[in-house]
């Protein structure tokens, strides 16, 4: 770790460019990654994965906290303790949001196992081992990273994939010493933002979808609704016109294949005349249930299909990194080597994450036999590799995630696995268990790219970046797990009180795969749609249609909105004015929105349900408190 | 020939796509329950197959583009001037003591950032001209010469005046090689 510099006056020299305080003159290491940055990313990201782990119990979806974690990060780090360097700031963020990247990973898996348990037959699935659990979730995490951490060079140097959430973070790094325009900008964005955010969630709630295509009479079928987020503009203009294709797979859906499959389908999706004389609606009317049917599963098995295209094709360039890593690693001595981590490190960890989850699966339940764990754990490490690259792609073109898809087709691989040899009860655990992990590990692995994405703008060693999210993966388990524990305890999960969505939605497709209903069909034809998308030769478009069919279509109007602004920024105003105006504004309306929404979660938990929200604020405390006395 | 396979590319996704969309279940009458016959499974296949014809004819022009491009000349020209421009900067910035940190970000700013985007711009060019393993070299190097000029920028804008100049040296000597890694491909090349 880098040592305190020593400080030398205030020289006051000639005002260059923009103006801002000039900067003392320092001597000695740039403080990068330093204990202090450690204990303040660890605070932080306790408090952050607390705090959104809980709201995602109630709300049913997690909030990013990259941006929070800077944020925090930059107050504390720069106006309470008077610390000057920009990199020490991205350490700690790095460790923040690694501890966070549980919250949203734990919050999605773990809680199905209560909810499960309130079925008939199933109760004993519950009682599931808890440091068991926890071991796994930090397996699942350092497998996820030295997975996804040799692929840095081929997704950022090589590729130079966008992730917006790492462009914003950054400039909220670099905005001690970009200068007064830069932060004014910066400011003003997030206002913009955050201020629309609020009207939005005023006069309509959660439901922020504007139905344009209902205003202007067009058929319900073409789905013409805009998602009404400043912060999805800002994401579309930071990803340009590279992010164009995320649109386009919206279009295909409602544009092309629904008015085809309302002439051609059958009566179920394009509806019919009943004898009566009556319409009756087709599952293209409806286009939020026409998603959920045929085109989400479709998108599903398009981006598994166009991942792996995906790397086939960039296999020329991955085996280049992981030469270049491996030379990189053979030097004796010299700056490169300290750059990266060592390529044998990963391997290590990549054979040694892969017994322990043998070991997990085998001790998760009693009746598992040593075949079916191995068969488990290692297609789960697979599955690792191939979801973290879609996710991390995912994220770096558009900045959304499907996590959520990927760990659904975790668990039914591993479903599938264990069913045969032991009960159900028994077949929920393991499997929920080794689907934990695997969440996890997609989630960090996601985290890692975009954090290293932030640290290469700010110009962080990748070696010490990566070393930080390793020093956070094993907090955020131990907080998460505990806290929903307890809150279990308190009100039961799955309960008015605590819903849980996103969980009670994996513990409805878990029942589903028990009862062999899983539309492996769909997957299976969207892989072969994804696969030959990927082998086009156009970069990176199968995963971003993929998407496309995925995601809400009116999330991706708006997104093209932003992509649209870009392209016209860079052709009337150039690429420079988009550059030094467009980008931190854009940044801006990230970070506004993201706050405001974090704020809006608060007040929801704490004044929809004041008691309930009380006593769960303090037990969430209590639980803070007792790993840290436990530290 | 391009024409043709982006029409037969994007026909056999759509044709595909429909195929898959189709129905929600068996149809009536069908042989089995199971699910997988929700999809008409030989028409899916047709439409993939005339997909992959369309790739096969695109990868056909791409090959043939790569022989005769003008746009790749004027991309690759772009990718040698932009880095010859940013590399008379670093070495500039390399020649002088750090008094100010100021004037390193108002030139990283100023001077380094267009001629940077505009290497990354044009930098497909290098993949059609040498192919993937020089492309990939070549990026490793420039690559690492950006982050340290982004940390040069961090560290004059902290005031870190010692780390300033390890960085700008170090980027420096990324920029040099790879402008030696070009210029070694290009004399193999020819």
């Amino acid at each position: 770790m880098t040592n305190n510099p020593q400080e030398s006056g205030d020289p006051a020299g000639p005002e260059v460019g923009e103006s801002f305080d000039p900067p003392a003159i320092r001597r000695g290491p740039y403080p990068e990654f330093t204990w202090t940055a450690v204990f303040i990313g660890w605070a932080i990201g306790a408090l952050i994965a607390v705090s959104i782990g809980y709201a995602a119990l109630i709300l049913g979806f997690a909030i990013e906290g990259s941006e929070l974690a800077a944020i925090l990060g930059w107050g504390l780090l720069r106006g309470v303790l008077r610390r000057t360097s920009i990199v020490e700031n991205n350490i700690n963020q790095t460790i923040a949001s690694s501890v966070n990247g549980a919250s949203s990973g734990i919050m999605f898996s773990v809680p199905a196992l209560f909810i499960l348990s309130r079925t008939q037959g199933l109760e004993s699935v519950a009682d599931f081992n808890v440091p068991l659990m926890i071991l796994a979730c930090i397996t699942g995490s350092v497998l996820g990273l030295a997975f996804v951490i040799p692929l840095r060079k081929q997704m950022i140097d090589f590729d130079r994939l966008a992730y917006p959430g790492g462009i914003a973070v950054a400039t909220i790094l670099k905005s001690p010493g970009a200068g007064v325009r830069k932060a004014v900008l910066l400011l003003g964005g997030a206002l913009l933002s955050g201020l629309v955010h609020l009207l939005v969630l005023y006069f309509m709630g959660d439901h922020s979808d504007w139905h344009a295509g209902a205003a202007f009479g067009l058929p319900s079928l073409l789905n013409i609704s805009l998602y009404l987020s400043v912060m999805t503009i800002g994401v579309g203009f930071l990803s340009g016109k590279g992010g164009f294709w995320f649109g386009a797979g919206g279009f295909v859906c409602y544009f092309v294949l629904s008015p085809l499959l309302s002439g051609f389908a059958g009566p179920e999706i394009a509806g019919m005349m009943s004898a009566e004389g009556e319409v009756v609606q087709g599952l293209v009317d409806q286009p939020s249930k026409m998603r959920a049917v045929i085109y989400k599963p479709l998108g599903i098995g398009m981006l598994v299909g166009a991942a792996i295209g995906g790397i086939v094709a960039a296999f020329p360039l991955i085996l280049s990194a992981m030469k270049s890593m491996h030379s990189a690693s053979k030097q004796v001595g010299g700056d490169i080597k300290n750059d990266e981590m060592p390529i044998r490190l990963l391997y290590g960890a990549i054979g040694l994450g892969a017994l322990m989850m043998i070991c997990i699966a085998y001790t998760s339940v009693e009746n598992l036999s040593l075949g079916r764990a191995a068969a488990m754990a290692l297609l789960g490490t697979l599955w690792v590799w191939i979801a973290g690259v879609i996710v991390a792609e995912c994220v770096g073109r558009t900045n959304w995630s499907p996590l959520s898809g990927m760990t659904l087709i975790a668990v039914t691989i591993l479903i599938l696995i264990a069913k045969g040899g032991v009960d159900n009860p028994e077949t929920i655990v393991c499997s929920m268990l080794m689907g934990a992990a695997i969440c996890l590990a997609i989630s960090q692995a996601s985290d890692m790219m975009l954090d290293l994405k932030s640290g290469y703008l700010v110009g962080a060693i990748p070696r010490r970046q990566q070393l930080a999210q390793f020093a956070g993966v094993w907090l955020g388990p131990v907080i998460v797990i505990g806290l929903m524990i307890v809150l279990n305890e308190q009100y039961e999960i799955g309960s008015d009180k605590l819903p849980a969505p996103q969980a009670q939605a994996l513990a409805d497709v878990t029942q589903g795969i028990l009862d062999d209903n899983v539309p492996a069909y769909r997957y299976t034809a969207g892989a072969g749609l994804g696969l030959l998308l990927a082998v086009s030769g156009l970069g990176g478009i199968g995963v971003l249609i993929a998407l496309g069919f995925y995601m809400p279509f009116a999330i991706a109007l708006t997104y093209t909105i932003g992509n649209c602004l870009r392209i016209a920024a860079d052709k009337l105003k150039g690429a420079k004015w988009s550059h030094e105006v467009g980008i931190p504004i854009a940044a801006g309306m990230i970070v506004g929105e993201a706050l405001v929404g974090v704020g809006n979660a608060f007040w929801n938990v704490i004044f929809a349900d004041s008691e309930a929200a009380e006593t769960a604020m303090q037990q969430s405390a209590v639980v803070v408190q007792t790993i840290s006395m436990g530290l | 020939m391009k024409i043709i396979g982006q029409l037969l590319m994007w026909s056999g996704f759509l044709g595909g796509a429909f195929c898959a969309v189709l129905r929600t279940g068996p149809p009536e009458g069908a042989a089995s329950e199971s699910g997988w016959s929700t999809i008409p499974w030989g028409w899916y296949l047709f439409s993939v197959g005339v997909g992959v014809v369309g790739v096969i004819l695109l990868r056909l022009a791409a090959a043939k583009d790569k022989q005769d491009d003008g746009m790749t000349e004027f991309e690759y020209s772009t990718v040698q001037q932009s880095l010859e421009e940013v590399s008379t900067v670093v070495a500039r910035l390399c020649s002088q003591a750090v008094s100010d940190p100021r004037v390193i970000v108002s030139v990283i700013d100023n001077e380094c950032v267009e001629p940077l985007a505009d290497f990354a711009n044009a930098r497909q060019a290098l993949v059609k001209r040498f192919g993937m393993t020089i492309y990939a070299d070549v990026m490793t190097e420039f690559a690492s010469a950006e982050r340290f000029l982004n940390r040069a920028w961090s560290a004059a804008a902290d005031g870190y005046v010692d780390e300033v100049e390890t960085c700008l040296n170090r980027a420096n000597s990324h920029l040099a090689s790879a402008r030696q890694i070009i210029g070694a491909a290009d004399l193999q090349a020819g």
